[in-house]
Protein backbone atom coordinates (compact mmCIF):
# COMPACT_ATOMS: atom_id res chain seq x y z
CA UNK A 1 0.00 0.00 0.00
CA UNK A 2 2.84 2.49 0.58
CA UNK A 3 4.19 1.55 -3.04
CA UNK A 4 0.71 2.77 -4.06
CA UNK A 5 0.66 5.87 -2.32
CA UNK A 6 4.43 6.35 -2.85
CA UNK A 7 3.93 6.00 -7.03
CA UNK A 8 0.79 8.58 -6.90
CA UNK A 9 2.64 11.09 -4.44
CA UNK A 10 5.78 10.83 -6.20
CA UNK A 11 4.33 12.64 -9.52
CA UNK A 12 3.27 15.90 -7.34
CA UNK A 13 6.79 17.85 -7.97
CA UNK A 14 5.64 17.69 -11.58
CA UNK A 15 3.11 20.41 -10.40
CA UNK A 16 6.46 23.16 -9.97
CA UNK A 17 7.12 22.93 -13.80
CA UNK A 18 5.92 25.84 -15.65
CA UNK A 19 4.33 24.37 -18.32
CA UNK A 20 2.09 22.77 -15.88
CA UNK A 21 1.45 25.43 -13.59
CA UNK A 22 0.31 27.68 -16.59
CA UNK A 23 -2.84 25.07 -17.61
CA UNK A 24 -3.41 24.77 -13.48
CA UNK A 25 -3.69 29.01 -13.85
CA UNK A 26 -6.19 28.34 -17.43
CA UNK A 27 -8.22 25.89 -15.17
CA UNK A 28 -8.64 28.47 -11.97
CA UNK A 29 -9.00 31.34 -14.26
CA UNK A 30 -12.16 29.41 -15.96
CA UNK A 31 -13.54 28.27 -12.50
CA UNK A 32 -13.24 31.89 -11.36
CA UNK A 33 -14.87 33.49 -14.62
CA UNK A 34 -18.20 30.64 -14.24
CA UNK A 35 -18.29 31.33 -11.00
CA UNK A 36 -18.50 34.83 -11.23
CA UNK A 37 -20.80 34.81 -13.80
CA UNK A 38 -23.20 32.35 -11.89
CA UNK A 39 -23.00 34.58 -9.00
CA UNK A 40 -23.97 37.57 -10.93
CA UNK A 41 -27.46 35.92 -12.85
CA UNK A 42 -27.98 34.25 -9.83
CA UNK A 43 -29.91 30.90 -8.74
CA UNK A 44 -31.65 29.25 -11.73
CA UNK A 45 -31.13 27.12 -14.57
CA UNK A 46 -29.91 30.11 -16.59
CA UNK A 47 -27.21 30.81 -14.44
CA UNK A 48 -25.89 27.27 -14.86
CA UNK A 49 -25.98 27.57 -18.10
CA UNK A 50 -24.13 30.37 -18.30
CA UNK A 51 -21.54 28.69 -15.89
CA UNK A 52 -21.41 25.86 -18.41
CA UNK A 53 -20.66 28.65 -21.18
CA UNK A 54 -18.48 30.72 -19.41
CA UNK A 55 -16.37 27.44 -18.47
CA UNK A 56 -16.26 26.38 -22.25
CA UNK A 57 -15.57 29.82 -23.71
CA UNK A 58 -12.97 30.15 -21.39
CA UNK A 59 -11.63 26.93 -21.34
CA UNK A 60 -11.38 27.57 -25.87
CA UNK A 61 -9.98 30.86 -25.43
CA UNK A 62 -7.13 29.15 -22.94
CA UNK A 63 -6.66 26.30 -25.14
CA UNK A 64 -5.95 28.51 -28.38
CA UNK A 65 -3.71 30.38 -26.30
CA UNK A 66 -1.68 27.58 -25.13
CA UNK A 67 -1.61 25.99 -28.65
CA UNK A 68 -0.02 29.20 -30.28
CA UNK A 69 2.75 30.04 -27.34
CA UNK A 70 3.27 26.03 -28.49
CA UNK A 71 2.10 25.05 -24.76
CA UNK A 72 0.99 21.51 -23.70
CA UNK A 73 -2.80 21.78 -23.07
CA UNK A 74 -3.98 18.03 -22.71
CA UNK A 75 -3.83 18.55 -18.33
CA UNK A 76 -5.77 21.60 -18.95
CA UNK A 77 -8.58 20.11 -21.42
CA UNK A 78 -8.90 16.99 -18.80
CA UNK A 79 -9.40 19.51 -15.97
CA UNK A 80 -11.94 21.86 -17.63
CA UNK A 81 -13.42 18.92 -18.59
CA UNK A 82 -14.36 17.53 -15.41
CA UNK A 83 -15.34 21.00 -14.44
CA UNK A 84 -17.62 21.19 -17.30
CA UNK A 85 -19.18 17.89 -16.58
CA UNK A 86 -19.68 19.06 -13.08
CA UNK A 87 -21.81 22.02 -14.22
CA UNK A 88 -23.76 19.47 -16.78
CA UNK A 89 -24.41 16.98 -13.95
CA UNK A 90 -25.70 20.06 -11.64
CA UNK A 91 -27.47 20.79 -14.73
CA UNK A 92 -29.20 17.77 -15.32
CA UNK A 93 -29.82 17.41 -11.73
CA UNK A 94 -31.99 20.84 -11.61
CA UNK A 95 -33.89 19.80 -14.07
CA UNK A 96 -34.41 16.22 -12.80
CA UNK A 97 -35.92 18.32 -9.83
CA UNK A 98 -39.05 18.55 -11.27
CA UNK A 99 -39.88 14.86 -11.32
CA UNK A 100 -37.23 13.42 -8.58
CA UNK A 101 -37.80 13.91 -4.47
CA UNK A 102 -35.53 15.76 -3.53
CA UNK A 103 -34.12 12.73 -1.20
CA UNK A 104 -33.31 10.92 -4.43
CA UNK A 105 -31.45 13.54 -5.35
CA UNK A 106 -28.89 14.06 -3.44
CA UNK A 107 -27.83 9.92 -3.46
CA UNK A 108 -27.57 10.48 -7.50
CA UNK A 109 -25.45 13.54 -7.13
CA UNK A 110 -23.61 12.01 -3.96
CA UNK A 111 -23.06 8.75 -4.50
CA UNK A 112 -23.06 8.03 -8.45
CA UNK A 113 -22.33 11.37 -10.29
CA UNK A 114 -19.57 12.98 -8.35
CA UNK A 115 -17.81 9.60 -7.57
CA UNK A 116 -17.83 8.61 -11.34
CA UNK A 117 -16.26 11.82 -12.43
CA UNK A 118 -13.93 11.62 -9.58
CA UNK A 119 -12.78 8.20 -10.69
CA UNK A 120 -12.65 8.87 -14.66
CA UNK A 121 -10.25 12.20 -13.57
CA UNK A 122 -8.20 9.71 -11.46
CA UNK A 123 -8.32 7.31 -14.11
CA UNK A 124 -6.78 9.59 -16.65
CA UNK A 125 -4.08 11.01 -14.43
CA UNK A 126 -2.72 7.40 -13.50
CA UNK A 127 -2.84 7.06 -17.54
CA UNK A 128 -1.45 10.31 -17.89
CA UNK A 129 1.67 9.48 -15.46
CA UNK A 130 1.97 6.00 -14.48
CA UNK A 131 1.38 2.17 -16.28
CA UNK A 132 -1.61 0.34 -15.01
CA UNK A 133 0.63 -2.92 -15.81
CA UNK A 134 3.21 -1.77 -13.36
CA UNK A 135 0.63 -0.51 -11.00
CA UNK A 136 -1.44 -4.07 -11.11
CA UNK A 137 2.14 -5.71 -9.69
CA UNK A 138 2.32 -3.55 -6.61
CA UNK A 139 2.28 -5.80 -3.73
CA UNK A 140 -0.16 -4.74 -1.30
CA UNK A 141 -1.13 -4.75 2.19
CA UNK A 142 2.01 -5.31 2.93
CA UNK B 1 -24.93 27.47 -1.44
CA UNK B 2 -25.15 25.83 -4.82
CA UNK B 3 -23.43 22.14 -4.50
CA UNK B 4 -21.39 22.82 -7.95
CA UNK B 5 -19.91 26.31 -6.59
CA UNK B 6 -19.13 24.53 -3.40
CA UNK B 7 -17.09 21.80 -5.31
CA UNK B 8 -15.47 24.39 -7.68
CA UNK B 9 -14.62 26.82 -4.78
CA UNK B 10 -12.62 23.33 -3.35
CA UNK B 11 -11.30 22.63 -6.21
CA UNK B 12 -9.83 26.65 -6.28
CA UNK B 13 -8.97 26.24 -3.14
CA UNK B 14 -6.11 23.68 -3.59
CA UNK B 15 -5.54 24.86 -7.22
CA UNK B 16 -4.36 27.99 -5.01
CA UNK B 17 -2.70 26.48 -2.75
CA UNK B 18 -0.61 24.44 -4.98
CA UNK B 19 0.67 27.20 -7.52
CA UNK B 20 2.50 28.87 -4.45
CA UNK B 21 3.74 25.62 -2.79
CA UNK B 22 5.33 24.64 -5.46
CA UNK B 23 6.77 27.74 -6.87
CA UNK B 24 8.29 28.11 -3.02
CA UNK B 25 10.02 25.08 -2.73
CA UNK B 26 12.45 26.35 -4.89
CA UNK B 27 13.34 28.95 -2.95
CA UNK B 28 14.64 27.76 0.05
CA UNK B 29 17.11 25.40 -1.02
CA UNK B 30 21.27 25.88 -1.37
CA UNK B 31 22.34 26.33 -4.12
CA UNK B 32 25.51 23.99 -4.20
CA UNK B 33 23.48 21.23 -3.23
CA UNK B 34 22.02 18.88 -5.60
CA UNK B 35 17.85 18.71 -4.68
CA UNK B 36 15.07 17.66 -6.10
CA UNK B 37 12.45 14.94 -8.40
CA UNK B 38 13.46 13.61 -11.30
CA UNK B 39 11.48 11.09 -13.52
CA UNK B 40 13.04 8.26 -15.17
CA UNK B 41 11.17 6.41 -17.63
CA UNK B 42 12.15 3.05 -18.55
CA UNK B 43 11.25 0.59 -21.73
CA UNK B 44 10.15 -2.59 -21.13
CA UNK B 45 10.98 -4.15 -24.60
CA UNK B 46 8.91 -7.36 -26.04
CA UNK B 47 5.24 -7.78 -26.10
CA UNK B 48 4.96 -10.64 -23.36
CA UNK B 49 2.36 -9.63 -20.73
CA UNK B 50 4.57 -8.19 -17.82
CA UNK B 51 5.54 -10.41 -15.35
CA UNK B 52 7.28 -9.03 -11.72
CA UNK B 53 10.54 -11.42 -12.89
CA UNK B 54 10.67 -9.31 -16.31
CA UNK B 55 10.48 -6.05 -14.69
CA UNK B 56 13.11 -6.45 -12.13
CA UNK B 57 15.50 -7.45 -14.94
CA UNK B 58 14.68 -4.68 -16.61
CA UNK B 59 15.09 -2.18 -13.70
CA UNK B 60 17.84 -4.40 -11.91
CA UNK B 61 21.02 -1.91 -13.03
CA UNK B 62 18.52 1.46 -13.15
CA UNK B 63 17.63 0.58 -9.25
CA UNK B 64 21.49 0.09 -8.60
CA UNK B 65 22.36 3.43 -10.76
CA UNK B 66 19.73 5.09 -8.60
CA UNK B 67 20.90 3.69 -5.16
CA UNK B 68 24.22 4.58 -5.61
CA UNK B 69 23.24 8.33 -6.67
CA UNK B 70 20.92 8.89 -3.63
CA UNK B 71 24.08 7.85 -1.27
CA UNK B 72 25.94 10.26 -3.03
CA UNK B 73 22.74 12.61 -3.20
CA UNK B 74 20.34 12.05 -0.49
CA UNK B 75 18.26 14.89 -1.61
CA UNK B 76 17.41 14.08 -4.61
CA UNK B 77 14.13 11.41 -5.21
CA UNK B 78 14.04 9.44 -8.33
CA UNK B 79 10.85 8.62 -9.88
CA UNK B 80 10.80 5.59 -12.27
CA UNK B 81 8.08 4.62 -14.70
CA UNK B 82 8.04 1.38 -16.85
CA UNK B 83 6.64 1.85 -20.52
CA UNK B 84 6.59 -0.88 -23.29
CA UNK B 85 9.41 -0.40 -25.73
CA UNK B 86 6.92 -0.36 -28.78
CA UNK B 87 4.78 2.06 -26.96
CA UNK B 88 7.24 4.02 -26.00
CA UNK B 89 7.09 7.09 -28.59
CA UNK B 90 3.15 7.91 -28.23
CA UNK B 91 3.48 7.62 -24.42
CA UNK B 92 6.15 10.16 -24.14
CA UNK B 93 3.92 12.11 -26.81
CA UNK B 94 1.21 11.72 -24.65
CA UNK B 95 2.74 12.75 -20.94
CA UNK B 96 4.54 15.58 -22.91
CA UNK B 97 1.08 16.94 -24.54
CA UNK B 98 0.00 17.57 -20.26
CA UNK B 99 3.26 18.78 -19.75
CA UNK B 100 4.02 15.70 -17.86
CA UNK B 101 6.79 14.37 -19.81
CA UNK B 102 10.06 11.82 -18.15
CA UNK B 103 13.05 14.05 -17.38
CA UNK B 104 15.51 10.76 -18.32
CA UNK B 105 14.68 7.66 -20.64
CA UNK B 106 16.75 4.48 -20.41
CA UNK B 107 15.73 3.20 -24.03
CA UNK B 108 17.15 1.26 -26.24
CA UNK B 109 19.80 3.18 -29.07
CA UNK B 110 17.22 2.98 -32.36
CA UNK B 111 14.27 4.40 -29.77
CA UNK B 112 16.73 7.17 -28.65
CA UNK B 113 17.20 8.57 -31.48
CA UNK B 114 13.37 8.35 -32.51
CA UNK B 115 12.41 10.61 -30.02
CA UNK B 116 15.18 12.81 -31.18
CA UNK B 117 13.56 12.71 -34.49
CA UNK B 118 10.10 13.59 -33.11
CA UNK B 119 11.37 16.05 -30.70
CA UNK B 120 10.71 14.43 -27.50
CA UNK B 121 14.00 14.26 -26.35
CA UNK B 122 17.41 17.05 -26.95
CA UNK B 123 19.79 15.48 -28.47
CA UNK B 124 23.42 16.10 -26.76
CA UNK B 125 26.88 17.26 -27.40
CA UNK B 126 29.76 15.84 -24.38
CA UNK B 127 32.69 17.00 -23.86
CA UNK B 128 35.69 15.64 -25.50
CA UNK B 129 36.56 14.33 -21.67
CA UNK B 130 33.37 12.57 -21.52
CA UNK B 131 33.38 11.63 -25.13
CA UNK B 132 36.62 9.86 -24.41
CA UNK B 133 35.46 7.79 -22.41
CA UNK B 134 32.71 5.89 -24.05
CA UNK B 135 33.02 2.99 -26.02
CA UNK B 136 33.39 4.65 -29.57
CA UNK B 137 31.38 1.93 -31.28
CA UNK B 138 28.34 2.73 -28.63
CA UNK B 139 28.98 6.33 -29.81
CA UNK B 140 28.53 5.76 -33.51
CA UNK B 141 25.15 3.88 -33.25
CA UNK B 142 23.78 7.33 -31.57
CA UNK B 143 25.33 9.65 -33.42
CA UNK B 144 23.26 12.64 -34.82
CA UNK B 145 25.60 14.42 -37.75
CA UNK B 146 27.62 16.65 -37.41
CA UNK B 147 28.18 16.04 -33.38
CA UNK B 148 25.19 15.46 -31.46
CA UNK B 149 24.16 12.53 -29.78
CA UNK B 150 20.35 10.59 -29.62
CA UNK B 151 21.70 9.88 -26.09
CA UNK B 152 24.34 9.00 -23.24
CA UNK B 153 25.12 5.00 -23.86
CA UNK B 154 24.92 3.28 -20.25
CA UNK B 155 25.01 -0.51 -20.65
CA UNK B 156 25.76 -2.68 -23.47
CA UNK B 157 24.05 -6.30 -23.62
CA UNK B 158 25.14 -8.46 -25.46
CA UNK B 159 23.22 -11.87 -27.63
CA UNK B 160 24.96 -14.79 -26.25
CA UNK B 161 24.02 -18.97 -26.66
CA UNK B 162 22.38 -19.53 -23.27
CA UNK B 163 21.79 -23.66 -22.60
CA UNK B 164 21.20 -26.06 -20.13
CA UNK B 165 24.21 -27.81 -18.84
CA UNK B 166 22.51 -31.14 -17.94
CA UNK B 167 21.46 -31.45 -21.94
CA UNK B 168 24.57 -30.17 -23.52
CA UNK B 169 28.08 -29.77 -21.79
CA UNK B 170 29.54 -26.93 -24.43
CA UNK B 171 27.32 -25.07 -27.07
CA UNK B 172 27.63 -25.92 -30.57
CA UNK B 173 30.56 -23.90 -32.46
CA UNK B 174 28.64 -24.00 -35.98
CA UNK B 175 25.29 -23.22 -37.03
CA UNK B 176 25.62 -27.25 -38.58
CA UNK B 177 26.44 -28.87 -35.39
CA UNK B 178 23.51 -26.94 -34.22
CA UNK B 179 21.30 -28.79 -36.53
CA UNK B 180 23.36 -32.05 -36.28
CA UNK B 181 22.50 -32.03 -31.92
CA UNK B 182 19.46 -31.18 -32.91
CA UNK B 183 18.61 -34.19 -34.83
CA UNK B 184 20.43 -36.34 -31.71
CA UNK B 185 17.87 -35.01 -29.29
CA UNK B 186 18.64 -31.27 -28.62
CA UNK B 187 15.94 -28.94 -28.11
CA UNK B 188 16.67 -25.74 -29.89
CA UNK B 189 14.62 -22.70 -29.20
CA UNK B 190 14.58 -20.00 -32.45
CA UNK B 191 12.29 -16.93 -32.32
CA UNK B 192 11.24 -15.69 -36.05
CA UNK B 193 11.50 -12.00 -34.50
CA UNK B 194 13.95 -10.90 -37.21
CA UNK B 195 16.74 -9.58 -34.75
CA UNK B 196 16.79 -12.52 -32.90
CA UNK B 197 17.64 -14.62 -35.46
CA UNK B 198 19.56 -11.81 -37.19
CA UNK B 199 22.96 -13.67 -35.88
CA UNK B 200 22.36 -16.64 -37.90
CA UNK B 201 22.56 -14.95 -41.14
CA UNK B 202 26.78 -14.35 -41.18
CA UNK B 203 27.67 -18.29 -40.44
CA UNK B 204 24.94 -18.37 -43.72
CA UNK B 205 26.69 -15.80 -45.61
CA UNK B 206 22.84 -13.92 -45.89
CA UNK B 207 24.28 -10.62 -43.46
CA UNK B 208 25.59 -8.48 -46.39
CA UNK B 209 22.50 -9.07 -48.38
CA UNK B 210 20.45 -7.96 -45.54
CA UNK B 211 22.85 -4.67 -45.04
CA UNK B 212 22.68 -3.78 -48.69
CA UNK B 213 18.84 -4.11 -49.13
CA UNK B 214 18.18 -2.11 -46.31
CA UNK B 215 20.72 0.09 -47.67
CA UNK B 216 18.61 0.46 -50.81
CA UNK B 217 21.74 -0.89 -52.93
CA UNK B 218 21.12 -3.49 -55.63
CA UNK B 219 22.20 -7.09 -54.50
CA UNK B 220 25.49 -9.32 -56.21
CA UNK B 221 24.56 -12.48 -57.44
CA UNK B 222 26.61 -14.00 -54.82
CA UNK B 223 24.90 -11.97 -51.75
CA UNK B 224 21.31 -12.93 -52.85
CA UNK B 225 22.40 -16.50 -52.78
CA UNK B 226 23.90 -16.31 -49.31
CA UNK B 227 20.26 -14.95 -48.48
CA UNK B 228 18.14 -18.01 -49.77
CA UNK B 229 21.53 -19.97 -47.88
CA UNK B 230 19.91 -18.45 -45.12
CA UNK B 231 16.44 -18.89 -46.07
CA UNK B 232 16.61 -22.29 -46.52
CA UNK B 233 18.51 -23.08 -43.26
CA UNK B 234 15.31 -21.87 -41.45
CA UNK B 235 13.24 -23.88 -43.62
CA UNK B 236 15.46 -26.54 -42.99
CA UNK B 237 15.14 -26.10 -39.60
CA UNK B 238 11.82 -26.73 -39.30
CA UNK B 239 11.24 -29.90 -40.60
CA UNK B 240 13.44 -30.92 -37.86
CA UNK B 241 11.32 -32.30 -34.88
CA UNK B 242 13.21 -30.54 -32.38
CA UNK B 243 14.15 -27.63 -33.39
CA UNK B 244 10.90 -25.13 -31.66
CA UNK B 245 10.59 -22.14 -33.47
CA UNK B 246 9.20 -19.06 -31.18
CA UNK B 247 7.11 -15.69 -32.05
CA UNK B 248 9.75 -13.99 -29.79
CA UNK B 249 12.94 -13.88 -27.33
CA UNK B 250 10.93 -14.01 -24.50
CA UNK B 251 8.94 -17.22 -25.12
CA UNK B 252 12.88 -18.63 -25.93
CA UNK B 253 13.51 -17.93 -22.51
CA UNK B 254 10.32 -19.29 -20.85
CA UNK B 255 10.88 -22.83 -22.75
CA UNK B 256 14.61 -22.72 -21.46
CA UNK B 257 13.25 -21.28 -17.47
CA UNK B 258 10.61 -24.26 -17.89
CA UNK B 259 13.36 -27.01 -18.96
CA UNK B 260 10.99 -27.44 -22.47
CA UNK B 261 14.45 -25.75 -24.33
CA UNK B 262 17.85 -26.91 -24.42
CA UNK B 263 19.38 -24.02 -26.41
CA UNK B 264 18.43 -20.90 -26.73
CA UNK B 265 19.69 -17.57 -28.25
CA UNK B 266 19.58 -15.19 -25.01
CA UNK B 267 20.08 -11.91 -24.10
CA UNK B 268 22.57 -11.07 -21.49
CA UNK B 269 19.99 -9.30 -20.32
CA UNK B 270 17.83 -12.85 -19.58
CA UNK B 271 21.30 -13.99 -17.30
CA UNK B 272 19.88 -12.84 -13.81
CA UNK B 273 16.73 -14.35 -14.27
CA UNK B 274 18.12 -17.61 -16.05
CA UNK B 275 20.44 -18.00 -13.29
CA UNK B 276 17.68 -17.89 -10.50
CA UNK B 277 16.12 -20.80 -11.93
CA UNK B 278 18.24 -22.90 -13.74
CA UNK B 279 21.70 -21.87 -10.72
CA UNK B 280 24.42 -23.74 -12.45
CA UNK B 281 23.02 -25.83 -14.96
CA UNK B 282 22.65 -22.71 -16.94
CA UNK B 283 25.73 -22.64 -19.63
CA UNK B 284 26.91 -19.39 -21.41
CA UNK B 285 28.31 -19.50 -24.82
CA UNK B 286 29.02 -17.03 -27.88
CA UNK B 287 26.72 -17.62 -30.53
CA UNK B 288 27.53 -20.37 -33.16
CA UNK B 289 29.58 -19.32 -36.29
CA UNK B 290 29.41 -20.87 -39.83
CA UNK B 291 31.04 -22.14 -42.90
CA UNK B 292 30.06 -18.68 -44.23
CA UNK B 293 31.37 -16.71 -41.55
CA UNK B 294 31.14 -15.85 -37.74
CA UNK B 295 28.33 -15.12 -36.10
CA UNK B 296 26.40 -11.59 -36.03
CA UNK B 297 24.54 -11.46 -32.87
CA UNK B 298 23.26 -7.82 -32.06
CA UNK B 299 24.18 -5.63 -28.74
CA UNK B 300 21.24 -4.26 -27.40
CA UNK B 301 22.45 -0.84 -26.36
CA UNK B 302 20.71 0.90 -22.84
CA UNK B 303 20.37 4.58 -23.50
CA UNK B 304 19.92 7.58 -21.29
CA UNK B 305 18.09 10.21 -23.64
CA UNK B 306 17.08 13.27 -21.75
CA UNK B 307 13.38 15.13 -21.99
CA UNK B 308 12.46 18.40 -23.51
CA UNK B 309 9.93 19.07 -20.25
CA UNK B 310 12.49 19.34 -17.43
CA UNK B 311 12.42 22.76 -15.00
CA UNK B 312 16.59 23.30 -14.52
CA UNK B 313 16.47 22.11 -11.27
CA UNK B 314 14.96 18.60 -13.01
CA UNK B 315 17.37 19.02 -15.96
CA UNK B 316 20.90 19.75 -12.83
CA UNK B 317 19.23 16.39 -11.67
CA UNK B 318 18.71 14.07 -14.95
CA UNK B 319 22.12 15.74 -16.37
CA UNK B 320 24.42 14.46 -12.81
CA UNK B 321 21.92 10.82 -12.63
CA UNK B 322 23.78 10.57 -16.82
CA UNK B 323 26.84 11.15 -15.39
CA UNK B 324 27.26 9.11 -12.52
CA UNK B 325 26.05 6.48 -14.74
CA UNK B 326 28.99 6.54 -16.83
CA UNK B 327 31.78 6.59 -14.02
CA UNK B 328 33.71 3.51 -14.01
CA UNK B 329 33.56 2.64 -10.61
CA UNK B 330 29.72 2.23 -10.92
CA UNK B 331 29.60 0.87 -14.08
CA UNK B 332 32.37 -1.70 -13.13
CA UNK B 333 30.15 -3.08 -9.78
CA UNK B 334 27.14 -3.59 -12.16
CA UNK B 335 29.45 -5.39 -14.26
CA UNK B 336 30.89 -7.96 -11.62
CA UNK B 337 28.05 -7.84 -9.50
CA UNK B 338 25.14 -9.11 -11.94
CA UNK B 339 27.49 -9.99 -15.14
CA UNK B 340 24.62 -9.81 -17.45
CA UNK B 341 26.01 -6.42 -19.21
CA UNK B 342 28.49 -5.01 -20.42
CA UNK B 343 29.71 -1.40 -19.52
CA UNK B 344 29.79 1.29 -21.72
CA UNK B 345 32.78 3.31 -19.93
CA UNK B 346 36.15 2.20 -21.90
CA UNK B 347 38.15 2.90 -18.42
CA UNK B 348 36.60 -0.07 -16.46
CA UNK B 349 39.41 -2.42 -15.13
CA UNK B 350 40.13 -5.02 -17.78
CA UNK B 351 40.02 -7.72 -14.37
CA UNK B 352 36.43 -6.25 -13.84
CA UNK B 353 35.57 -8.61 -16.74
CA UNK B 354 37.30 -11.16 -16.35
CA UNK B 355 34.79 -14.33 -15.67
CA UNK B 356 34.19 -16.56 -18.92
CA UNK B 357 30.57 -15.29 -19.13
CA UNK B 358 31.73 -11.51 -19.01
CA UNK B 359 34.72 -12.76 -21.94
CA UNK B 360 31.61 -14.79 -23.88
CA UNK B 361 30.05 -11.44 -23.97
CA UNK B 362 33.03 -9.17 -25.20
CA UNK B 363 33.47 -11.47 -27.59
CA UNK B 364 30.22 -11.28 -28.93
CA UNK B 365 30.24 -7.60 -28.69
CA UNK B 366 33.25 -7.96 -31.20
CA UNK B 367 31.48 -9.76 -33.73
CA UNK B 368 28.07 -7.40 -33.34
CA UNK B 369 30.59 -4.80 -34.64
CA UNK B 370 29.84 -6.38 -37.90
CA UNK B 371 26.23 -6.19 -37.68
CA UNK B 372 25.77 -2.72 -36.16
CA UNK B 373 25.34 -1.80 -39.55
CA UNK B 374 22.22 -3.52 -39.30
CA UNK B 375 20.91 -1.99 -36.36
CA UNK B 376 21.85 1.53 -37.72
CA UNK B 377 19.80 0.57 -41.05
CA UNK B 378 17.07 -1.51 -39.42
CA UNK B 379 16.04 -0.07 -36.05
CA UNK B 380 13.67 -1.99 -33.91
CA UNK B 381 10.12 -1.16 -35.01
CA UNK B 382 10.61 -0.33 -38.16
CA UNK B 383 7.94 -1.33 -40.69
CA UNK B 384 10.44 -3.01 -43.24
CA UNK B 385 12.07 -5.03 -40.05
CA UNK B 386 8.44 -5.73 -39.08
CA UNK B 387 7.93 -7.10 -42.94
CA UNK B 388 11.16 -9.22 -42.62
CA UNK B 389 9.96 -10.39 -39.57
CA UNK B 390 6.57 -12.02 -41.22
CA UNK B 391 8.35 -13.04 -44.43
CA UNK B 392 10.50 -15.08 -41.92
CA UNK B 393 7.99 -16.59 -40.22
CA UNK B 394 6.72 -17.66 -43.56
CA UNK B 395 9.52 -19.53 -44.71
CA UNK B 396 9.93 -21.00 -41.02
CA UNK B 397 6.20 -22.34 -41.18
CA UNK B 398 6.96 -23.78 -44.86
CA UNK B 399 3.57 -21.08 -46.27
CA UNK B 400 6.45 -20.01 -48.73
CA UNK B 401 9.14 -21.68 -49.79
CA UNK B 402 13.21 -19.67 -49.67
CA UNK B 403 13.62 -19.13 -53.20
CA UNK B 404 10.07 -17.31 -53.47
CA UNK B 405 11.05 -15.68 -49.96
CA UNK B 406 14.08 -14.10 -51.19
CA UNK B 407 12.98 -11.81 -53.53
CA UNK B 408 10.46 -10.62 -51.22
CA UNK B 409 12.83 -10.06 -48.45
CA UNK B 410 14.62 -7.68 -50.70
CA UNK B 411 11.60 -6.06 -51.80
CA UNK B 412 10.45 -5.40 -48.42
CA UNK B 413 13.76 -4.25 -46.37
CA UNK B 414 14.37 -1.46 -49.77
CA UNK B 415 14.42 1.75 -48.03
CA UNK B 416 10.95 3.93 -48.33
CA UNK B 417 11.03 7.15 -49.88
Amino acid sequence: MNDLLGQMVGWLPMLGRPQVLLQLALVAVAVVVSRLVGRRCGPGGRSRWLELAATGVVGVLGWGLLTIARQPTALAVLLITLVAGLQVSELVLHRAERWLPEDQIQPLRHLLIRPFLLAGLLWTLIEQLDTRAELALIPLGR
Amino acid sequence: MNPALQAMNGALRVLLLTLPLSLLSGCVLAPEELRGTAYLAISVEGDQPLTKAILQEEVLQAQAIVAAFRQLHPHVAIETNLLRESAFIEEVRRRQAAGLGPDLMLVAGSTAHALVEADLARSLELPQTTRRQVDPDSLARLEIPPRGLAGLPILRRPQLACFNRTRLAASPTSTDDLLREARGGLRVGLAVESRSLFWSTGPLGADRAIIAAAAGRPLAAGEREGLQRWLAWLSAANFNQQVFIEPDPEALVQGLLERRLDWIPCNSGNLSRLRGTLGASLGVSDLPGGPYGPPTPITRLRVLAFGTDSTARQRNVAEALAVFALNPWIQSTLTSDNQDMLPTNRFVPPSALHTPVLKAMQRSVRQADASDAIARLLPAGDPRDRELTRLVTAVAFGEITATEATGAVVRALAPRP
